[in-house]
């Protein structure tokens, strides 16, 4: 495995509210290699956009990261002043809103959107940011005459397109898609992301995609992880979460999205809702809903072990 | 170009409906009030302005349909009748001036306010808990939160009347000659600046609450975040994306503040007995000029329907949506 373009070790984000801290992202550790894609699933609520955003370092208040280390292109993220901070980002990384329908401007056009990024970190003339604008529309599938349109006039899908030509428009190392096809109908959210591999695989630049559609997730992916309640409990190759999960969770939740599992039967969801991160379960935060939980699960924190080959989970109890 | 058009029928509407009302309202008063004023002025006021104030009225003995359209001929060619207080000037011309000073002071403070405090509010969302929102919108709505009246008199006592820095009214000194000179500028600049200044003290509070406010949701919005997350400069996220779009709803309260000035800043004007539309109205009362004062009324309403669709034009300019939703 070449060297990680991007490891992040120990991360914790709370939201400082009035009633206490929240803690949002729990003791991550992951890594990603240059050109991967990794899947991030998990329940909505769990901290999947806390994540990708602190990543970013683009977390708004009251949203603070208490702790850790984000590593990137070998630079420490976290310890990046302001100026350095503009200079990674976009330009070395870039990320797919979740809400890309409303992440538009809605008073200026969306070639000027496009321009404006590319003025921003490269010493080009307008005309040349305009031009590069309308090729990179041309790439997602918009024609270049689209430039002119207000966000207002696109559709659903079109919008989205724009999100990610925005973020490829300046060839970052790592695009960042945070739930990029929630809104749109299941057409046209194939066709966003068969188009996203595409460009992937011309441009080599590395992906981290969260959904919390586990199977779509499985079949875009190379390597996956499943978070649960700011936590972390499995993490591997898609192939082997696929077909061999470790984690009751993981297992739920493919039990819940049976396209993968077709021949399992009917969608089974996992009883129970997922925990309030206010107000954690102690031990394994899984254990209210799991089937198999025993004693020590409400006791103690499992760690997340390797269980195979590049496969890690964090639960003691399942075989 | 359509919502335009459909908007501009739509304040021709009303201003006709404004029109109708006013040329009924003394017809539909108990008692008949024209003949009780008529009589009262008998003696008083020579045939001549009585004959006026019939014809301003369209008392003749015409059916009422007639009386109407005879009217409402007057008011498109700009004939509102013969004041009482001024006689002989026609009703138009005496508005005209008080118009103009009214248009001069409060527009120009309105207008001065909206732009300093909504900058203002801009910096203070930017900049938030920061030193300027720390005090800024404290002080200023404690300013704004005296009674208008007593600000104005404080200030007109002690910077006009103990200091001497000010004049004490009128919009420019009885030796001046009007023209477009140097020193009447100057002499009118002088007379206008203590009205002014009292008018934006009390006024910018708002302005710069208003625009912080949406400024400071925005900030927290998808496309703010996107901005930001894209590297961009911190003033174009703060100008170009977020307070461009704030800006919006500051318009609109920027079209009714500029519509309801047109009517004359009724307590400025008489405190610095400044010669505009809410200074014309109180002599109006006072002498019981009803064609004054239901032409300052009519000009009141034509202004701010005016105003109204002034800003449908700025706000057409200001946000595409809805240049499409005409269409
Ligand atoms: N502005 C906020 N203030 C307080 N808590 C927040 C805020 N935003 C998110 N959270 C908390 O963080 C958790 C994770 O949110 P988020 O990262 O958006 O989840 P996901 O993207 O997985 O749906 C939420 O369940 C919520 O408790
Ligand atoms: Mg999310």
């Amino acid at each position: 495995m070449s060297a990680p373009l991007l490891s992040v070790r120990d991360l914790c984000v709370d939201y400082v509210t009035e009633n206490g801290p929240v803690r949002a992202v729990d003791t991550v550790d992951l890594d990603l290699s240059p050109g991967e894609i990794l899947g991030i699933a998990g329940e909505s609520g769990c901290g999947k956009s806390t994540l990708a955003q602190a990543l970013l370092r683009t977390l708004p208040p009251p949203a603070v990261i208490a702790r850790g280390r984000v590593t990137f292109e070998g630079r420490d993220v976290l310890a990046m002043s302001e100026p350095e901070l503009r200079g990674m980002r976009w330009r070395r990384m870039s990320m797919v809103f979740q809400s890309a329908m409303d992440a538009l401007n809605p008073v200026t056009t969306i070639g000027e959107q496009l321009a404006d990024t590319i003025l921003a970190h490269e010493p080009v003339s307008g005309t040349e940011a305009r031009r590069r604008a309308g090729a990179l529309l041309e790439r997602v599938g918009i024609p270049a005459e689209r430039l002119g349109s207000y966000a207002h006039q696109l559709s659903g899908g079109m919008r989205q397109r724009v999100g990610i030509a925005l973020a490829l428009a300046l060839e970052p190392a790592l695009v960042i898609l945070d739930e990029p096809t929630t809104a749109l109908d299941v057409i046209v959210e194939r066709e966003i992301l068969a188009h996203i591999r595409t460009l992937q695989r011309t441009l080599g630049f590395a992906v981290i995609y969260i959904t919390h559609d586990l199977a779509r997730m499985l079949q875009f992916s190379d390597r996956v992880a499943i978070f649960y309640a700011a936590r972390l409990v499995e993490v591997g190759p898609a192939a082997t979460i696929a077909t061999a999960p470790r984690h009751p969770y993981t297992r739920g939740l493919l039990r819940a999205f049976p396209r993968v599992h077709a021949e399992a039967g009917a969608a089974e969801s996992i009883p129970g809702t997922p925990p309030s991160l206010r107000t954690p379960p102690p031990g394994c935060r899984f254990h209210p809903r799991c089937p198999i939980a025993v004693e020590a699960c409400r006791r103690e924190r499992p760690a997340l072990l390797e269980v195979g080959p590049g496969h890690l989970a964090a639960c003691p109890v399942a075989r | 170009m359509h919502y335009l058009l459909r908007r501009l029928g739509f304040y021709l509407l009303a201003a006709w409906a404004a029109l109708t009302i006013n040329f009924f309202l003394p017809r539909l008063m108990p008692g008949d009030p024209a003949s009780t004023l008529f009589a009262r002025f008998k003696g008083k006021l020579d045939p001549a302005a009585i004959e006026a104030l019939r014809a301003t009225f369209g008392l003749t003995d015409a059916p009422l349909w007639r009386q109407y359209l005879t009217s409402l001929g007057h008011v498109l060619q700009g004939d509102l009748g013969v004041s009482i207080a001024y006689f002989p000037s026609p009703v138009a011309e005496v508005i005209g001036t008080g118009l103009g000073w009214t248009l001069f002071l409060a527009g120009s403070a309105v207008i001065v306010s909206f732009a300093i405090g909504t900058l203002l509010g801009v910096v203070a969302a930017w900049w938030r808990r920061g030193w300027a929102d720390s005090w800024l919108p404290s002080t200023l709505i404690f300013v704004g939160a005296f009674p208008y009246f007593w600000l104005a008199m404080a200030a007109l006592y002690v910077l006009g009347f103990t200091l001497g820095w000010f004049p004490l009214g009128h919009a420019y000194s009885d030796d001046a000659v009007p023209g477009w000179t140097w020193a009447f500028t100057a002499d009118v600049l002088r007379h206008a600046a203590l009205p002014m200044t009292t008018i934006v003290l009390v006024t910018l509070g708002g302005w710069l609450l208003t625009m912080r406010n949406t400024m400071i949701s925005l900030l927290g919005s998808d496309y703010v975040n996107l901005a930001r997350a894209k590297g961009l400069p911190s003033a174009q996220v703060a100008l170009r994306y977020a307070a461009r779009n704030a800006l919006l709803p500051s318009v609109t309260g920027f079209g009714m503040a500029l519509g309801f000035v047109l009517g004359g800043s009724l307590l400025t004007e008489i405190v610095f007995s400044y010669p505009g539309q809410g200074y014309l109205l109180v002599q109006a009362v006072r002498a019981q000029d009803y064609p004054l004062m239901q032409g300052i009324f009519l000009v009141i309403t034509l202004a701010v329907l005016g105003t109204n669709w002034l800003v449908d034009l700025i706000y057409l300019w200001l946000d595409p949506r809805t240049r499409d939703a005409g269409s």
